[in-house]
């Protein structure tokens, strides 16, 4: 006996279940750019219930399902909630038989020949998966039946759950369903429906030999399943090895040694596991959970790919060095990201790190320091405005940015960070004189004004400045700006 | 004043300059500049738009343009004299044939080649001269000698550019060194791009445009600050406070140039003519020639016309053009290809006579002057309208072949920014969303800014929130990038002639189309300069006029256009019912609701027809008094007593450009060429400013005759209601002619004319499904597409019997249906086994075929043909075995039969789709039951959707049709209901509307008061004629 799990308008679901359950009463459309038919055009993949009774569906244009229905919102994909909902569901079924198949999104069949709970009591166990489902906010239907593709269909017809049981009951089941149901390609689709096959009864009534002639393999098969043939082997979805460990704490922890102690165990135990395929730790993730319901999670990355226990272990010590909790923790869990070890030699003219792994922990402590994004190499952006810069990190190969030139010959400006306010005295349109702290300045010679500005497109953004480079008595030369009407002292020149 | 500013780039540096040419001369002239340069990138596009603002402000536009050269650098040169100006057009003409569209590449020695005229300027940025100091200081001076060489030191001046920008007082050091040292004389320039300080921010946009980047990626790309703007004589002394003399340097570039647009040195083309004879002599030999065949008799009235047309064209040496003309229309005619000149030379009996033209303006009393007369200072205006399609192009490339190489060329069509095209490139630099932008689009087709909503709160409707940072520099963005040029086409038949070579006179560029080329300028600057120019306009309904015509004597009903009736009851008729689908002109729904009150009774009728359902016309509230007096109404009033002769044939109201030019003539004594003055602020559509200076002056010269002010204000009015869409009477001539002669078929040879429509769609204002319903109810039988009886072409069968033609079916390639019909002529089908294996047609195309039921007739029904054409075998030892029944499927529902005529045709000759849901709106007018209901009634109508418009005129409101199984039903959209249901209006194929009945003057309409979308089962694509 074979089960099939179906979540009707998947993709919307998947959307609707992380915005919470507001909208699921509300006429809400799922537009997608990619579905067939409508070149370089969003067009609505899936309606909810309320804007299918305003006359939205699937294939409508923006505009036209707007038309359709004013109140109408509109979602769009997203493929990290489709991964989850699918994994929920995947999650699900792996805990009613290790044998199940990934066979659409939102939608798995499971082989139960080898369950013992649920020959004859089919109903009730699709009514138990429809509502585990429910709980984890997603709508399911249940078809049961001998074979996979007999329950997928009795998946998308049935109402809640539907068993199929003998030859006889499923024919006439089977013969009222659309033939849309079976998922031929849309090719197929669109000669069956010149065809005027509307229906899988439609479809056998053809003979079988002319549907080979004229559809071919996938016609075939078509054909057969909608005469309730056409057993197959499911593709059984299986775990990939993992490298993680986890422990609940029975005592909670307080402070840094015993849960260092677990680490290394994990990290040992880990380790070993690599050696057995030959790779190596690229990164670890290193999730705590306190008794206060806060959580830690933290990527690692390891600065030259190790399977050393003790390497492994000084990157956690270093990272935990810094850590403070308001609660004793109460779970730990340590996943390794594998990577192959590293065959390539380093680049001729690149100076490679004596200990890579050393300065990665360097950084890390600096970090623990400074606080997350506050380590890094200082890269200037493209722009005007002064000071633009943005901070990458010491092994990000960020691409190389034009910098701002200054001309050759000109002096090189100490900048004072941040600009302290002056005043300036100015005589004829130009500063006279300018007054720093207790210091007057009289200026000499001025040149300028250089006029700046930019960002003007965005109103929190944009700037305008006015810079002049001025000479004092003393010979000195300074770079001073007005900017909103303030004057501040740039920096020196020279 | 003695500063000049001599290196100003304009919009038309496509994407290098942010205002255009008129925008950067009108500001020259606020800021007292008395010269300015135009150096647009590779071309002198802006030009003569800059030449004549800056004719019309007092300012001087001197000529010149930026060459890019083949190292990428950009050379900006001056024109000094008329030669000089040659040699750049030619230069110019050279780089860009030579090179793919858009781009362009001078060689160093070409330049030397064409340097003659040119003054060379160096220093900007972009210049050659500070390529080579940013690179290697060593090289600039070479840089100095090679320019000094090719143009002499005395024509090589150096500029300097202040933008207060850092490390420019460095570059301008060293500049001023070289020009020391290799003894040039430097200048001043601001280097403008834009006119005023605001222009920046579209600078920058442009800028990111430029480089397929985005202003928020673009950084160092953007301009530093705003300064790049025009700037007065006191602003760069101020700027130049060190080197004053550097501004009055200016003045002794300007002193060196010479040349204006005004001695463009076009030379008139000429015709060649047999010994013996000249220009003029060829010209009254075949002139007179012709009228005798024209007129029969020549009257002396006749003589005394041509006599006095031929004085003038031969004064103002005119003959050629003439001759050239006839040339033309002599080679369409021997290619039996229907041709028909229209405009204003539908006014000379000379035209008439070379049969040109085919109005008679002796006897339609027409105005000569109109079209010629001494005074008028530009070329005469001939448009010829020619079938549309290959046959035009034909004429086309007869005529570039017979100037080659260099001596036609089309006339540009400047594309401008306009709504969505604004939208969605200031939306793109700017990084919004682009579901904003395609909301956009889809919210407001064709940008309707103007009309009932603000374009913040159409932004706002579109997604912006009212709070977005980015709002209101998108707002500004798409007020200032508005109208801008974005890109060169060309026009759709304007082309200009020279006999002497059009590439000394204005730069040549390919056409994206292949095998044609255009001029830099558009039809108003070839005007403007003087530049002869004929348009060879395509006329989807002289194709259909032509093909009636043949089809008509092939089936032995022969009709000689020339020789219709012009007093045929019927045909008038026909148009006092409003049957008019199909026709020339007057079946559009303003037409058609305007032919009830109008009731034509004579050919003048018809022109009045389509003279009055114009937008002049309407805007100037003249239809109503028009029909109003016609009914008898409303009394006739001829505003002023004198104006009784010249408006008697239109009842007092000035319905044509004649009429406006003679009524000034009457009324403020205006001469001829200021009534030609008068004319060009009619015709020419870009300025307001000429037509009130025009009217200034008809005011003064009304008040010095003591005319009565209201009376000078009404006249004022009428005037001004052309200004933008003057329409002369010669013109309107011209066109009732081909829509008489369209009714005229229309009534006497139905089945061939619906086939000649069908024909030739797309055309005129209804699809081929409105076509074929319109036909069905006169009464003939429109019959299906067939394998073996379709011609290529729809076909009349007999005189009520109409047989759709294989280029109906979409998605069959032209090379299938031609193989298909060679096929058949070799052997008739034997069976559709036998036609599947002959043609060798594409899985699509023998879907299509057999959906549409073309191949009932091989003995099957569309779904038994459905599914032997998936099966294409070669026969072979089995076959009879393998020949299983073909009655597997049954035959298409006549619903489903609807919806496959509309995928594979877009059209049925089955019952219209409205008769199947007839029955599920039985509260629900039919169309022609609508004559019924009283005046005010609620009454609701419903059908399939085959108009929208939203005119200009119209103040934002709608007018839809909706088409059923008995007609068309109209209805009137007000604004505001319009703005609540736009997307239901404009997205959905099926209406219903609930609304009142106005009845006025036999023409019903329902006023709406409320729409909904009627749900059509069936997936139906049909075309209708939206905003257009």
């Amino acid at each position: 006996m074979h089960a099939a799990i179906w979540l009707p308008r998947f993709q919307l679901q998947a959307v609707l279940r992380a915005r919470g359950s507001c909208e699921k009463t509300s006429p809400v459309a799922l537009l997608d750019d990619t579905s067939a038919g409508t070149k370089n055009k969003e067009s609505v993949l899936h309606a909810s219930e309320a804007a299918e009774r305003a006359g939205v569906h699937a294939g409508l244009t923006a505009s036209q399902a707007q038309a359709r229905c004013a109140a109408l919102v509109f979602l769009r994909r997203d493929a990290e909630l489709e991964a989850a909902a699918q994994s929920d569901l995947l999650h699900f079924a792996s805990m009613w038989t290790p044998d199940y198949e990934s066979t659409l999104p939102g939608c798995c069949v499971l082989d139960l020949s080898r369950s013992h709970e649920t020959p004859g009591r089919e109903h009730i166990c699709g009514v138990k998966m429809r509502d585990h489902l429910r709980g984890r906010s997603l709508e399911a239907r249940v078809g049961f039946a001998t074979s996979a593709d007999l329950a997928m269909l009795a998946a998308q017809a049935a109402p809640a759950v539907l068993v199929l049981g003998d030859a006889g009951a499923e024919a006439s089941f089977l013969h009222g369903l659309p033939v849309s149901t079976l998922r031929p390609s849309a090719e197929k689709l669109r000669v069956l429906s010149l065809w005027g096959v509307r229906t899988l009864g439609d479809l056998i009534k053809l003979p079988r030999a002319d549907v080979a002639s004229r559809l071919g393999r996938e016609g075939l098969m078509l054909r057969d399943i909608a005469a309730g043939g056409g057993g197959r082997l499911l593709r059984l979805v299986r775990e990939p090895q993992g490298f993680s460990d986890e422990m609940d704490l029975e005592h909670p922890v307080e402070c840094l040694e015993p849960l260092m102690f677990i680490l290394r165990r994990m990290l040992e135990g880990l380790c070993a596991r690599l050696a057995d395929v030959w790779l190596v730790a690229a990164a670890m993730v290193l999730t705590l959970r306190f008794e206060d319901e806060s959580a830690h999670q933290r990527l690692l990355r390891v600065a030259e790919p190790t399977r050393d226990v003790e390497l492994l272990f000084r990157v956690l010590h270093t990272h935990l060095e810094g850590l403070s909790a308001a609660a004793p923790m109460k779970f730990v869990a340590l996943e390794i990201q594998p990577a192959r070890p590293s065959g390539s030699q380093g680049r001729l003219f690149e100076r490679a790190l004596r200990d890579p792994n050393r300065f990665a922990e360097t950084l890390a402590r600096l970090e623990a320091l400074l606080g997350a994004g506050r380590v890094g190499r200082a890269c200037l952006l493209p722009s005007r405005r002064a000071d633009a810069f943005t901070v990458v990190g010491f092994n990000d190969h960020a691409t190389a940015m034009p910098v701002v030139t200054h001309t050759p010959a000109a002096l090189p400006l100490r900048r004072l960070r941040p600009s302290p306010l002056i005043l300036v005295r100015m005589i004829e349109g130009k500063p006279g004189s300018f007054r720093h702290g207790r210091h007057e300045h009289t200026v000499t010679q001025v040149e300028g004004p250089w006029l700046l500005s930019g960002d003007w497109w965005d109103a929190t953004m944009r700037w305008d400045k006015e810079v002049w480079t001025v000479q004092t008595k003393d010979g000195a030369l300074y770079q001073i700006a007005r900017q909103d009407k303030a004057w501040v002292l740039e920096g020196m020149l020279g | 004043m003695s500063f000049a500013e001599l290196h100003a780039r304009s919009a038309f540096s496509f994407l290098r300059g942010a205002s255009s040419p008129e925008q950067m001369v009108t500001r020259a002239a606020d800021l007292g500049i008395s010269h300015i340069a135009l150096t647009d990138r590779d071309g002198v596009y802006g030009s003569a738009r800059a030449h004549h603002k800056a004719r019309e402000l007092g300012v001087r536009a001197i000529v010149g343009a930026e060459l890019t050269m083949a190292d990428g650098a950009s050379q900006p040169v001056l024109v000094a004299t008329r030669t000089g100006y040659q040699n750049l057009c030619q230069l110019l003409t050279l780089a860009k044939l030579r090179a793919p569209k858009n781009q362009s590449r001078v060689e160093w020695h070409e330049l030397e080649a064409h340097a003659e005229g040119l003054i060379a300027l160096g220093g900007d940025e972009e210049s050659p001269l500070h390529q080579a100091l940013s690179r290697d200081a060593k090289s600039a001076p070479m840089v100095v000698e090679k320019l000094a060489r090719i143009f002499g030191k005395e024509r090589v001046f150096i500029e300097l550019q202040r933008h207060r920008i850092r490390g420019e007082t460095l570059r301008n050091r060293q500049l001023a060194e070289l020009a020391a040292g290799g003894g040039l004389t430097l200048i001043a320039s601001n280097g403008p791009c834009y006119a005023g300080r605001e222009g920046r921010l579209l600078q920058d946009a442009f800028t990111a445009l430029r480089h397929h980047t985005n202003l928020d990626s673009a950084g160092l790309l953007l301009a530093a600050n705003s300064q790049r703007h025009l700037k007065d004589e006191a602003r760069m002394c101020e700027l130049f406070a060190d080197m004053p003399q550097l501004v009055c340097n200016t003045r002794r570039v300007v002193e060196r140039i010479e040349f204006s647009l005004e001695n463009l040195g076009y030379e008139f083309p000429s015709h060649a003519v047999p010994e013996g004879h000249d220009q003029a002599s060829f010209l009254r030999e075949i002139t007179f020639s012709g009228a005798r065949d024209r007129y029969g008799v020549l009257t002396p009235a006749v003589v005394k016309q041509l006599e006095h047309e031929l004085r003038i064209i031969t004064k103002l040496g005119f003959c050629g053009y003439f001759l050239i003309i006839w040339d033309i229309v002599c080679f369409a005619k021997s290619s039996g290809i229907l041709v028909q000149g229209r405009g204003s030379a539908a006014n000379s009996a000379v035209c008439y006579s070379l049969g040109i033209t085919n109005v008679d303006p002796v006897g339609g009393r027409l105005l000569f002057e109109r079209f010629l007369s001494e005074g008028r200072s530009t070329w005469p205006d001939i448009d010829l309208d020619l079938p549309s399609g290959e046959r035009r192009e034909s004429v086309i490339q007869e005529v570039y072949r017979r100037f080659a190489p260099h001596g036609a060329a089309m006339t540009a069509n400047v594309i401008t920014y306009r709504g969505r095209s604004a939208m969605r490139e200031m939306g793109k630099v700017l990084g919004l969303p682009e579901d904003v932008t395609a909301r956009f689009s889809k919210l407001y087709p064709h940008g309707d800014y103007q009309h009932t909503l603000e374009l913040r709160d159409q932004l706002q409707r579109a997604g912006m929130s009212g709070g977005h940072p980015r709002l209101a520099s998108l707002t500004r963005l798409l007020q200032l990038v508005h109208g801008l040029p974005r890109h060169l086409g060309q026009h759709s038949g304007g082309m200009v002639l020279c006999t002497s070579g059009l590439h000394k006179v204005v730069p040549l560029e390919p056409a994206s189309m292949p095998g044609r080329v255009v001029v830099q300028w558009d039809k108003d600057d070839c005007e403007d300069l003087g530049i002869i120019k004929v348009d060879l306009l395509g006329l989807g309904m002289m194709a259909a006029i032509e093909d009636t015509i043949t089809m008509s004597a092939a089936r032995g009903r022969p009709v000689d256009l020339a020789k219709i009736p012009k007093d045929d009851a019927p045909t008038f008729e026909m148009m006092q019912q409003a049957d008019t689908v199909g026709v020339f002109q007057i079946e559009s729904r303003a037409q058609m609701a305007t032919l009830p009150r109008m009731k034509p009774k004579c050919f003048y009728d018809v022109v009045i027809e389509v003279a009055i359902i114009r937008p002049g016309p309407i805007v100037g509230k003249l239809v109503h008094p028009y029909l109003n007096r016609r009914n008898g109404k409303e009394p006739i009033d001829y505003i002023a007593d004198c104006f009784e002769p010249v408006l008697g044939r239109t009842l007092g109201v000035p319905l044509f450009q004649e009429q406006v030019l003679q009524m000034a003539m009457l009324i403020a004594d205006f001469t001829g060429s200021e009534a030609e003055e008068l004319r060009r602020a009619m015709s020419f559509h870009r300025s307001d400013e000429r037509m009130a200076r025009v009217m200034q002056k008809l005011r003064a010269a009304m008040d010095r005759k003591a005319v009565a002010p209201e009376v000078q204000d009404r006249i004022v009015s009428s005037i001004r209601s052309f200004a933008l869409y003057g329409f002369p009477e010669s013109h309107a001539i011209s066109f009732a002619l081909l829509a008489y002669a369209s009714v005229w078929l229309k009534v006497h040879r139905a089945v061939e004319f619906y086939a000649a429509l069908l024909n030739n769609q797309p055309m005129g204002f209804y699809s081929s499904a409105t076509l074929v319903r319109d036909a069905k109810l006169r009464g003939i039988q429109v019959r299906p597409v067939c394998i073996v009886r379709s011609s290529l072409i729809c076909t009349a069968e007999a005189d009520d019997v109409l047989r759709l033609g294989l280029n109906q079916l979409n998605g069959v390639s032209r090379h299938a249906l031609r193989r298909i019909i060679s096929e058949r002529e070799r052997a008739p089908w034997r069976d559709l086994r036998d036609f599947l294996l002959r043609c060798h047609l594409s899985k699509e195309e023998r879907r299509v075929l057999a959906s549409s039921g073309a191949l009932n007739a091989l003995g099957h029904h569309r779904r038994s043909a459905l599914w032997e054409v998936e099966d294409v075998r070669e026969p072979d030892l089995f076959d009879a075995v393998a020949s299983a029944a073909t009655d597997v499927l049954p035959p298409m529902s006549p619903t489903e039969r609807l919806e496959a005529d509309y995928q594979t045709q877009s059209l049925t000759t089955g019952p219209h789709p409205m008769s199947y849901i007839r029955a599920k709106v039985p509260r629900v007018w039919r169309a022609s039951d609508l004559a019924g209901a009283r005046h005010g009634q609620q009454v609701r109508i419903a059908g399939l959707v085959i108009c929208r418009q939203r005119p200009g005129t119209a103040k934002g409101h709608v007018f839809i049709s909706l088409e059923d199984e008995t007609g068309i039903a109209n209805a009137f959209v007000p604004s505001t209901l319009f703005e609540a249901r736009r997307l239901v209006i404009t997205q959905e194929p099926f209406l219903q509307i609930q609304g009142r009945m106005q009845y006025v003057d036999d023409v019903i309409s329902v006023y709406a008061l409320q729409i909904e979308a009627l749900r059509f089962e069936t997936v139906i694509g049909s075309q209708s004629h939206d905003f257009r």
